[in-house]
């Protein structure tokens, strides 16, 4: 009974030992992605190799040592049977080893080619992680299946040697924050360098914005009106300004962040705030927009879209028989040279609170 | 007050600007329905700096000029930078003298006069 407790102790102190990288493997083949249990086993690892050995002695001393003379019986000594037992524990014990020294090994298993041959069809920014925790190569599948999941990222590869991941993203952007989480939801940390830093800026400030959006507005009771922003990064600033040509109003600034996928517009003349995300492809920012208490969903595509389609923003009736109203400049300009053309007629000007 | 005056000879200008906190371009294109005469241009000054323009010509003085209704006969024209005096003027304002406070009919008759001669 105590030779069975001390092998069974061995090998469950030589898989707990090992679990750290053998578990995301069995993770990573079954499918079900890296868990952060795995990892948390690593600072132990060394107690639990100790314990393996531990085990493995006592084991060997058992099935070793000499025999007592208890064992004989009616004055006949019967050599004891000890073959199985030395069998199992010279089994247990090459198993053990295994598992204690997978991590040498384990690059025979690595997944991370798979994840990454995906990523490799597809061209794109690349933005390389520094990992730190990982204890064996066999960390990486765990750690790149989270990274897949990240929306905007197709491919990644993480090398043990260089504790590095290497994540190819689609034409537009994912934000590195998320990639950050999704290392650590591996059970993993990841920091960001300047190499990253530089990627990043590669993606927020690159093209996938720029360009002429156009989205429809509803303003009455069936009737729509088409926005049009236009987006532009001037001087590492992203910029705009939008038109809503049914009620005059041409040129206005838009207030521009964005940051991954993330975008913010806000429409200051019209005082509406649109959140949105920018799809993968990069041909429509769809979110929520908000306006004086109404809030809807919005979609803005890109102009000369084949699949443009209207989705509507239910904004405040705009009352049908409102004027054209005319941006006026702070030297007033545009009212001084229609006054004077205006001379041969008599004029009433009035200066006037909205209220 | 222009429903009751039809002539081709009489131009509005309505200049919407943010006094209160709520003003905004929105507002103004709905304020434009109380006066949705053909005949009136409507625009919007993202500031006061027109509203303190007219603050002189009205003898204005601590607010820009707002709730003010300027009377202009033919041939006066602008200017400079600063606008002509007008021939007349009514406002809503506790500042200028309450003999000019908006009345709707004496407006009218003025612009009535004017268009007369």
């Amino acid at each position: 009974m105590k030779d069975r407790a001390t092998l069974v102790g061995s090998v469950v102190a030589a898989i707990l030992a090992s679990i750290c990288c053998i578990g995301p493997l069995a993770f990573g083949l079954l499918g079900i992605g890296s868990i952060g249990f795995a990892s948390a086993l690593a600072p132990l690892r060394p107690w639990l190799i100790g314990a393996t050995a531990f085990f493995l002695t006592a084991g060997f001393y058992l099935a070793y040592r000499p025999r007592a003379l208890a064992a004989c019986e009616d004055g006949v000594c019967r050599p004891a049977d000890r073959r199985t037992q030395r069998v199992l524990l010279w089994m247990t014990s090459a198993l053990a080893i295994a598992l204690m020294t997978y991590p040498s090994w384990s690059g025979a298993f690595d997944l991370s080619r798979t994840a990454a041959g995906a990523g490799d069809e597809a061209a794109g920014p690349t933005v390389t992680l520094e990992i730190s925790g990982m204890t064996c190569a066999a960390c990486g599948p765990g750690i790149e299946q989270e990274l897949l999941r990240v929306p905007g990222v197709v491919g990644a590869r993480v090398d043990y040697a260089t504790e590095r991941a290497e994540v190819r993203l689609a034409t537009t952007a994912a934000d590195p924050g998320h990639l950050i989480a999704a290392v650590e939801r591996a059970g993993y940390k990841a920091s960001l360098t300047d190499e990253r830093a530089a990627a990043r800026a590669s993606v927020s400030e690159g093209p996938p914005l720029a360009g002429q959006w156009r989205g429809q507005l509803v303003v009455g009771e069936g009737r729509t009106s088409e926005l049009v922003v236009d987006l532009g990064l001037v001087a590492n600033r992203w910029v705009g300004q939008f038109d809503l040509h049914d009620f005059g109003v041409e040129d206005y600034p838009v207030e521009v962040a964005f940051d991954g996928r993330s975008v913010t517009l806000h429409l200051t003349a019209a005082q509406i705030d649109f959140d949105g995300m920018l799809s993968v492809a990069g041909e429509a920012v769809a979110g929520m927009a908000t306006s004086q208490g109404h809030r809807d969903s919005l979609v803005l595509k890109r102009a000369g879209e084949a699949r443009f389609s209207a989705e509507f923003l239910a904004l405040e009736k705009v009352a049908e028989d409102s004027a054209r109203v005319e941006p006026l400049s702070a030297d007033a300009a545009e009212l001084r040279r229609r006054f004077n053309e205006d001379r041969a007629s008599t004029r009433l000007v009035m200066l006037l609170s909205p209220t | 007050m222009f429903k009751g005056i039809a002539t081709e000879a009489l131009k509005g200008y309505a200049v919407w600007e943010p006094i209160l906190r709520t003003d905004d371009v929105r507002g103004a294109r709905k304020a434009t329905t109380i006066l949705p005469d053909p005949r009136v241009r409507h625009y919007w000054i993202d500031g006061q700096e027109v509203g303190e323009t007219f603050q002189a010509p009205l003898g204005l003085k601590g607010e820009p000029a707002w709730d003010v209704y300027l009377v202009y006969p033919p041939g006066i024209e602008w200017k400079g930078k600063s606008p002509p005096k007008p021939t007349y003027f009514m406002h809503q304002l506790a500042a200028l003298p309450a003999a000019r406070r908006l009345n709707s009919e004496t407006l009218a008759a003025k612009l009535q006069k004017v268009l007369a001669k």
